[in-house]
């Protein structure tokens, strides 16, 4: 079979350059790039900063809860830390982190040279430091940062009828500013990679050729289009009654505090399936390739990704179930349906292996442990959207460790996956492989360790966002043990950046196609130029690199 | 080309089993509490089904990804060249469409029983005929930061300005048993018949949470949310806010004591004679000071501040919380001359926003 064998005489840049250019050279360089690469990686630096961040307020969350009337922090610190944990994992963290790998992939899968609007996707970036920054800045303020979570209902983030704020302080008025910032970005973003995708693709690309991961991108963009906006209005509505006497919430001024949920739940629900997609576009990247085999039902992945986008913009209600003021029957209804087109991804997944010659890489290996662990994510769901059930389970910690379920998955299994799955090809080495398989053990017994106990002290009626908790509830064993499992979690985290800090220098010489993947990306060096292709492949399906590899290769089922 | 050192299927096969096994242990644990009402055993029964219908999916599918996942792993003796490379089967796409929705349309129904189980409540004319009775209850709950307030407008006695004062629970009503922080009232309700909860809140959004019910209904301000239980189990049980509501969130606690009827009968009717009693003794001190006053304006010759001291109930929802129970405090003439909206108990206060609205 044909290969691209690699020495690294003909590797065009691994460690040549960066020694001979002086470090304000190398700064401006990075400061004004226009590269999406260059931003692709900027994205995920602060990405990683930014879970830090909220790992450790993750951490002080474990432990005020680890005992029965703890008392590590006070009432309002907890407060703040589970408010701007929510924020920062899901408007600095994951949001940034997918935008890392679309920066990175979407261009080389469909063969373009960047994105199609490179100073807008330079300019999108750099908000995010920003907006994290102004985010930040609530802890200089002197009743510290927003503590009302990261749903900020009104009249609790409002101000009461006598215009004094129920959380006192400019924590909240900087929280909007900061998601006002970060919505427009990805906006931007998300503009940037449909332009890109559906001007910009290579010769032969149709369509129903794109790789799976940047459908999913597009897909997620128009999510992020149609609800981003939303709920920036909506903050601004809240800023205003804030700050002007706006009173859009206040019901003694003909406001509704229900409106807010609404506005902010059109944007929420989509929200996790922009989370989400772009994850499981990850996944159907790497189950084919360590199986050996295309995704199965490409078209009818395309097909559920499509579904699963339009049904997330129907079911945002089931979040106010118990608000009293929404016809249950509908909204439980629709988020049932959600399960279907669910259901075929992972059937998908599950069929794309049948017959494989299976190799377990450490990308595969997380890419296994996603489906597991979303599985049950997707399942705790249905519970949810009952509508009865939920009477019971809303705003306990079954619905904490329902979402944890659901965006650990996909936060840490598959961007764990994409990362030991595309590092060789954004820097040009491997990432150890033992540290890989190590770090996987601990993060599956982390997370479950974690999550799992929280589901039954949820079910048992411990409701979430509470500081603490008496002894007499029982809920004391659980919190303990899931706070122990984040140890294993941060490990195996620590142990992620300390592999991606050592290989970088010192990994393995990875070669331009070292899992003999399929999508466009492979055909280039590892890392590639700054005009990404010298040559493109013939493009004949969704896998032009593997065509090309195994010209033997004979399909069959159908297309 | 590539080979890694090792094709070890030990990590999946030993971390699935592992899996299997904690799912095992958890499915035992995993219930809900024992339901305390009617509507809750309506929650339970789905709750069964669903957990069962949900560790079949969930044994079927993590079977079914193990059992790939270590059968067509890369042997050892492999000779590299490519498995079939099979792109899909509409047929197969089709089956694993269908039978999820089969599914789920199944839960539907379920569920959409116990929608109409949990929402269903006696019909509002019929209700008095039944209160009247002894044979239903209505509880007007109002939250506000960060305590309960119970009170039974059935249960109520003219106070000195004419107004009805429900028997209430106030947060500073505390009980035997200790606790770390917050005042913690108990409710008390009766056993075998419908109860009619009105949820009412002062400030900002409260969830009314009691476990044991398999139930919560959140407090809007500006809506008077409303919920039916029977309750099927005497004894004592916790409650608690399920809504993020501020600093003290977690200490907005209260107890249900669910009391045999006979009993909780002759509790309130005892509470609505000592109001009764208090409210009398009030109008006669009312009485012989109107007179004095009377009296005293004659000598003055003015005669038109009889009115103005009359006493007005002024104590805010503010000052509830703080714990003073005063349903009558005086207040200084000048700002008793108005208007009795800003008065009275918080249920009042919300019910007279609502009318506003409307």
């Amino acid at each position: 079979m044909t290969t691209h064998t690699f020495t690294p005489d003909q590797s065009p840049g691994v460690g040549a350059v960066r020694v001979t250019r002086p470090y304000r050279a190398v700064f401006l360089d990075w400061i004004t790039t226009t590269d999406h690469k260059k931003i692709g990686t900027m994205y995920a630096i602060a990405a990683s900063v930014f879970f830090l961040i909220g790992g450790i307020l993750a951490g002080i969350m474990r432990i005020q809860l680890a005992i029965p009337e703890n008392d590590f922090v006070t009432r309002d610190v907890f407060n703040q830390s589970f408010t701007m944990h929510g924020t920062i994992m899901v408007f600095l963290f994951l949001m940034p982190m997918l935008a890392a790998l679309g920066n990175w992939m979407v261009p080389l899968q469909v063969g373009a040279a960047d994105m199609a609007y490179p100073k807008v996707n330079a300019l999108a970036f750099w908000m995010i430091p920003l907006g994290g920054t102004v985010l930040l800045l609530s802890y200089l303020m002197p009743n510290g940062p927003h503590a009302g979570s990261w749903v900020s209902y009104p009249p609790l983030a409002d101000v009461s009828e006598s215009g004094t704020a129920f959380l006192p302080g400019h924590g909240v008025d900087l929280w909007i500013g900061a998601i006002a910032i970060l919505g427009i970005s990805s906006t931007l973003g998300s503009i940037n990679f449909i332009v890109t995708v559906y001007k910009m693709r290579a010769p032969g690309m149709t369509m129903l050729r794109v790789p799976i991961f940047t459908w999913t991108v597009i897909v997620q963009s128009f999510l992020a289009i149609f609800s981003l906006p939303v709920v920036t209005a909506g903050l601004a509505m809240l800023w205003i009654s804030r700050n002007l006497g706006g009173r859009f919430f206040d019901p003694s001024a003909g406001g509704d505090p229900i409106l807010y949920q609404h506005i902010f739940w059109y944007f929420g629900h989509p929200e996790v399936y922009i989370l989400v997609l772009p994850v499981m576009g990850v996944v159907s990247e790497i189950i084919p390739v360590f199986s050996r085999k295309p995704l199965f039902g490409y078209k009818a992945f395309i097909f559920a990704t499509l579904s699963i986008a339009a049904l997330g913009t129907m079911v945002w209600a089931h979040h106010m179930f118990t608000t009293g003021a929404i016809q249950v029957h509908f909204f439980a209804f629709t988020s049932f349906l959600i399960s279907v087109p669910t259901g075929v991804k992972m059937f998908n997944w599950t069929a794309t292996m049948y017959k494989g010659k299976i190799e377990f890489t450490s990308a595969m290996l997380f890419a296994l442990g996603f489906l597991m662990m979303f599985l049950i994510g997707g399942i705790t769901g249905v519970f949810n959207a009952t509508g009865g059930l939920d009477f019971s389970l809303h705003d306990t910690y079954f619905v904490v460790s329902h979402f944890h379920y659901v965006l650990v998955s996909a936060a840490l299994f598959g961007l764990f996956a994409g990362f030991y799955y595309w590092f060789p090809k954004m820097s040009g080495r491997m990432l150890n492989e033992t540290v890989g398989k190590v770090q996987f053990v601990l993060l599956f017994l982390g997370v479950n360790f974690t999550f799992l106990p929280q589901m039954l002290v949820g079910l048992d009626g411990m409701p979430r966002r509470i500081p603490t908790y008496t002894e007499e509830e029982g809920w004391g064993l659980g919190n303990l043990i899931s706070s122990y499992g984040y140890i294993l979690i941060a490990l195996a985290a620590i142990l992620f950046l300390l592999n991606v800090l050592l290989s970088m220098r010192r990994g393995k010489i990875s070669g331009d196609n070292p899992w003999d993947a399929y999508a466009l990306e492979w055909a280039t060096s590892s890392p590639p130029p700054y005009y990404n292709f010298d040559r493109l492949p013939l493009i004949r399906s969704e896998r032009p690199v593997f065509d090309e590899n195994h010209p033997e290769a004979v399909a069959t089922g159908d297309r | 080309m590539r080979r890694s050192p090792t094709n070890d299927c030990r990590i999946p096969s030993a971390l699935f089993l592992l899996l299997g096994a904690t799912v095992l242990l958890a499915g035992c644990a995993a219930g809900q509490p024992d339901s305390i009402t009617e509507e809750g055993d309506s929650v339970r029964s789905l709750y069964k089904w669903v957990f069962g219908l949900a560790v079949l999916i969930f044994l079927a599918v993590e079977g079914a990804i193990l059992f790939m996942a270590v059968k067509f792993r890369r042997r050892k003796n492999d000779d590299g060249s490519l498995p079939p490379q099979i792109h899909g089967d509409n047929r197969l796409e089709a089956v694993w469409t269908i039978t999820p929705l089969a599914i789920v349309l199944v839960l539907f129904v379920l569920a959409y029983q116990n929608i109409n189980d949990l929402q269903a409540e006696v019909p509002a004319d019929e209700i008095q005929a039944l209160v009247d009775q002894d044979k239903a209850l209505r509880v007007d709950v109002t939250g506000l930061q960060w305590v309960w307030q119970f009170a039974y407008p059935d249960f109520a006695w003219q106070n000195s300005e004419g107004d009805m004062s429900p028997v209430k629970i106030l947060g500073e009503n505390t009980n035997t048993i200790p606790e770390t922080a917050g005042s913690v009232p108990t409710l008390r309700v009766p056993l075998g018949i419908p109860v009619q909860f009105k949820l009412h809140a002062l400030d900002v959004i409260h969830s009314f949470y009691i476990p044991q019910t398999l139930y919560k209904l959140d407090a809007v301000p500006g809506r008077v949310n409303h919920f039916e239980m029977t309750f099927t189990e005497t004894g004592i049980y916790n409650g608690q806010c399920a809504e993020l509501c501020g600093t003290s969130h977690a200490d907005m606690r209260f107890r249900v004591e669910v009391m045999p009827a006979d009993d909780f009968f002759a509790w309130a009717a005892s509470e609505q004679a000592k109001g009764e009693t208090s409210a009398l003794a009030d109008i006669a001190a009312e009485e012989a000071e109107e007179a004095a006053e009377a009296e005293a304006a004659n000598d003055d010759g003015t005669g038109t501040s009889a009115d103005d001291s009359s006493e007005e109930n002024t104590e805010s929802a503010t000052e509830e919380t703080s714990g003073t129970e005063t349903e009558t405090n005086p207040a200084s003439p000048g700002e008793a001359t108005s208007n009795a909206t800003d008065t009275g108990s918080g249920v009042e206060q919300a019910d007279q926003v609502l009318s506003e609205r409307e």
